[in-house]
């Protein structure tokens, strides 16, 4: 039974519109590890950055902190001027962002929390070349996977998916990992996963 | 802090307009917190997360913790419900659908099948839900150890070293002392095989279903500053032993006295000729299996 609502309910503003699509998606591909969740399209000037900018000011404000590890690091600034979170090392970063060059350092490096506060762990966006193809093949279970879940990555070497696996052995510290591609599309590898690396 | 009548009076005042208010009532900042909160929540499974929980227009213990997260995650788009104990009617879940409504533009709903978000108190609903619904259920005691560890920060090392010894302890004496484990709604269950989690107080009936759902569940605890999560597929096992295997609630020769139904969770009250009255907890499968209208409720 459907109810009539008001049509005067507040309108959200474009960004905050984006902001919550953004967070569906990353809660679709959270939930459900290894699947593929289309991103809100992201300004058409942000270029092969857009899909990563997405996400990072869906997540960042001025209480959290920041680190790129990139060649191209443009998009630092990009974040610092529309989130206004502070930049921080790698080490301790909350949030970092990293071209596919840089996962593997940065998959080693970064904060994996606490044994009693294992949340306050780094949450890592890795830009990819692709998500749904590709030679690197991530097969996944556990937590938000019924059987197996098969992820095809471009772009990716898969010694930054070994260095997950180990940096996640000591479950419940661990780093989750958001991969975006330029396309648009999102896919998860939250520390609950178990994952096997065929490439 | 008004009261959920408060909320009546609050939506009454500022008629259909909501004029001053933000979409979903909490500002950004607060969104993003909570959704920052939210998907470390379904990254560690079962493991409480701090929030800074907001000021709401209604008293603490009335489900700010639920409505925290439903505005954090509510769009436009989004068909939401509010069950309170299984009823939509009652004063509670109709000023919270309301006031999600009111701030969002999101169409209400009373029934299972057509909502993409449930906030609930106290009850999983009988129909399955999809893994295209996301169940956010409200959280008075987080703490699944509070009975047997009341130093939140004793018990937040019990939890860091997976040491649940005590709480077996206590489940033993209980069986030693009464033949069962008593614990009625809100049976603490193991999640993932790594965190115990109080599933909030639903009944027995409902704690199976937390178990390889398709669906993902929130859990907020406003008072308490908490959220955690059980994404779909996950192992949910309520604490048993071997010799007192967990059951649920059973009702032997009974069926609802509405809809006739004799495979839901009844609730029994007494009446004024000295009899009982037993009708099904939810009223929205009350109302399919009265009109005749088939809904899968094997979860
Ligand atoms: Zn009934």
């Amino acid at each position: 039974m459907a109810i009539d609502t008001s049509p005067q309910a507040p309108r959200q503003t474009v960004v905050a519109d984006q902001e919550q699509r953004a967070f569906r998606a990353l809660l679709d591909a959270m939930s459900r590890p290894g699947t593929i969740h289309e991103l809100p399209e992201a300004r058409a000037t942000d270029g092969a950055w857009g899909s990563a900018l997405v996400v990072m000011q869906c997540l960042l404000d001025h209480e959290v902190t920041f680190a790129v590890e990139a060649d191209d690091r443009s998009v630092h600034e990009q974040i610092l001027r529309r989130t206004g979170a502070r930049s921080d090392v790698l080490a301790a970063a909350g949030y970092v962002l990293a071209d596919a060059a840089h996962a593997l350092e940065v998959i080693e490096m970064a904060s994996e929390g606490y044994l009693e506060e294992p949340e306050r762990s780094a949450t890592v966006v890795v830009r990819v070349d692709a998500i749904g193809s590709g030679s690197l093949r991530a097969v996944l279970s556990g937590p938000g996977i019924e059987t197996v879940q098969s992820l095809a990555i471009e772009g990716l070497d898969a010694s930054a998916l070994h260095a997950l696996i180990e940096r996640n052995a000591l479950y419940p510290t661990g780093i989750d990992i958001v991969l975006v591609d330029p396309q648009g599309r999102v896919a998860c590898l939250p520390r609950s996963a178990r994952i096997e690396v065929e490439d | 802090m008004v009261s959920a009548t408060g909320v009546r009076a609050l939506i009454d005042e500022r008629g259909a307009e909501f004029e001053g208010y933000t979409f979903g009532f909490l500002d950004d900042m607060a969104k993003r917190e909570i959704r920052r909160t939210i998907l470390k929540a379904v990254a560690i499974p079962g493991h409480q997360v701090p929030f800074g929980s907001r000021e709401m227009p209604i008293a603490r213990g009335w489900g700010t913790g639920g409505l925290q997260i439903t505005l954090a995650c509510v769009g436009a788009d989004d068909t939401i419900k509010v069950i309170d104990q299984g009823d939509d009617a009652s004063v509670n879940a109709v000023n919270l659908r309301r006031l999600i409504a009111k701030t969002t533009g999101a169409r209400e709903t009373l029934t299972t099948g057509e909502a993409t978000l449930i906030q609930s108190r106290h009850r999983i609903p009988e129909e399955r839900m999809t893994a295209a619904q996301i169940l956010i259920l409200q959280v008075p005691i987080p703490e699944p150890l509070r009975h047997v560890e009341r130093s939140v920060a004793s018990a937040r090392a019990m939890h860091a070293e997976a040491d649940y010894a005590r709480m077996w302890l206590a489940l033993y004496e209980d069986v030693v002392r009464n033949g069962e484990v008593t614990a009625g709604a809100g049976y603490p269950v193991m999640v993932n095989g790594r965190f115990v989690m109080a599933p909030s107080p639903i009944p027995r009936w409902d704690i199976p279903k937390l178990n390889q759902a398709d669906t993902l569940f929130l859990f907020g605890a406003g008072r308490e500053k908490r959220i955690y999560a059980v994404p779909p597929f996950t192992n949910v096992q309520p604490l048993e032993f071997d010799d007192y295997p967990f059951e649920i609630e059973a009702f032997p020769n009974m069926s609802c006295r509405r809809c006739g139904a004799t495979d839901s969770y009844l609730v029994t009250s007494p009446q004024a000729d000295g009899g009982t009255l037993s009708v099904c907890s939810d009223t929205s499968y009350c109302d399919d299996v009265l009109a005749g209208r088939k809904v899968e409720n094997q979860w």
